[in-house]
């Protein structure tokens, strides 16, 4: 600690230091080196750069020259749109033998809908013409992990969420076009509410097919039950089949469809004119620290 | 009272001291404790101002003493504060 304080005195002007470092360095010798003691030494560093009058204005020219750095940045910078629409998915028992997990099937539709047969054809629809740029200078497989890991997000939300009752989710796309943000954002709507039919056809069908097999099972018993009582009983006409459920998408909804984005969301120019201006400060603390002499400090015991 | 311009001063009043001195004099008197870049930055200021000066030789356990002016201007900030405290006394009397 006592050698780090040691060093942190290098933190002082030079001039600062030609005059009082050695005493300094003394009392820091004296007393006991704490934690305390080295942000007191960061603190005094920083008053004491503030202090001298060529620090100050070299700080203020540099500061201001970042933030204006900045916001001209931040204007070479693509607008940035997000598009977001909120869904809400609710059982739909379209089977008796099938009570789906809510989360499990969400999880296996984003899964589906995030895969790279599904990105890829969303990229290559001539309709949204998504990242034009990028697919010119890059592999198809780099413009999928983009728009898989940057631009889309797919959130539960779980503060409007019941488990096993509802869940609600909502899907958002960031383009620089917000006529894309919102399209492609409706396109994976689509992709979500094609996933659910699938898999409420499969179910159906599951369904079905064990429903048939059981009554044909009865059937054949009542029948051996009739021959070995010697009954006949008269033709009867085909039972009608069940009628089908319909099963098109019922347990997802659309709460708000997808936004038209009014302005960007990036990029933030105060964030850009902030950045600058913290860069440009601490370049001039840098330069003070390792230029050797800055003018002359009006210390007055230079002349004691 | 935890101006550290003023502690510094208040300590060299009794005498001259150096700086782990003054340290140690004011955690005493004042129950303030003054870490080595405050205690500095009171003494470049002071020193500024011309109300302290080194006594003395030049070491490296450098004392100082407080001038005229310094003593002039630690007297009219002390009767300053006396004016404060007298006055909050006597409004805690009547409230």
């Amino acid at each position: 600690m006592k050698r780090l304080a040691g060093v942190l005195i290098r933190l002082y002007p030079f001039n600062w230091r030609q005059r009082y470092g050695e005493e300094f360095e003394a009392l820091l010798e004296d007393h006991p080196a704490t934690l305390r003691t080295v942000f007191d030494l960061l603190k005094g560093a920083l008053k004491m750069h503030l202090n001298v009058p060529a620090f100050s204005r070299l700080a203020a020219a540099l500061s201001t020259a970042g933030l204006l750095a900045g916001l001209a940045v931040s204007f070479f910078c693509s607008p940035r749109y997000v598009s977001t629409a909120e869904l809400s998915y609710r059982p739909a028992f379209l089977s008796r033998d099938f009570t789906p997990n809510l989360m499990e099937e969400f999880m296996r539709f984003k899964g589906s809908i995030l895969s790279r047969t599904s990105l890829s054809m969303i990229i290559q629809d001539p309709r949204l013409n998504l990242y034009e740029s990028e697919r010119a200078r890059l592999p198809l497989e780099d413009v999928i992990d983009k728009m898989r890991n940057e631009d889309i997000h797919i959130e539960i939300d779980p503060a409007n969420s019941v488990p096993g009752q509802f869940l609600t989710f909502r899907i958002r796309f960031v383009s620089d076009d917000p006529v894309k943000a919102r399209d492609t954002v409706q396109t994976l709507i689509v992709k979500f509410m094609d996933a659910n039919l699938t898999q409420a056809r499969a179910i159906q069908i599951a369904g079905s097919a064990s429903t048939e097999d059981e009554v044909s099972r009865l059937e054949q018993r009542l029948a051996a039950i009739e021959k070995h009582l010697g009954i006949v009983s008269p033709a009867q006409p085909a039972a009608p089949p069940a009628p089908l459920v319909q099963r098109t998408g019922l347990n997802l909804d659309v709460i708000d469809p997808p936004t038209l984005p009014a302005k960007p969301v990036s990029p933030n120019r105060a964030v850009f004119m902030l950045g600058g201006l913290g860069a440009g400060f601490a370049s001039a603390l840098l330069i003070a620290l390792f230029q050797r002499r800055l003018p002359a400090i009006p210390y007055p015991a230079q002349s004691v | 009272m935890s101006d550290p311009t003023l502690l510094v001063l208040s300590s060299l009043a009794e005498g001259d001291k150096h700086g782990y001195a003054m340290m140690q004099d004011i955690e005493t008197f004042a129950g303030v404790h003054l870490g080595p870049g405050t205690l500095y930055g009171a003494i470049t200021r002071l020193e500024e101002c011309g109300w302290i000066r080194p006594a003395g030789a030049k070491t490296r356990r450098q004392p100082y003493t407080i001038t005229s002016s310094g003593r002039a201007h630690l007297q009219q900030q002390l009767a300053s504060l006396q004016q404060i405290v007298k006055t909050g006394l006597s409004r805690m009397k009547h409230a």
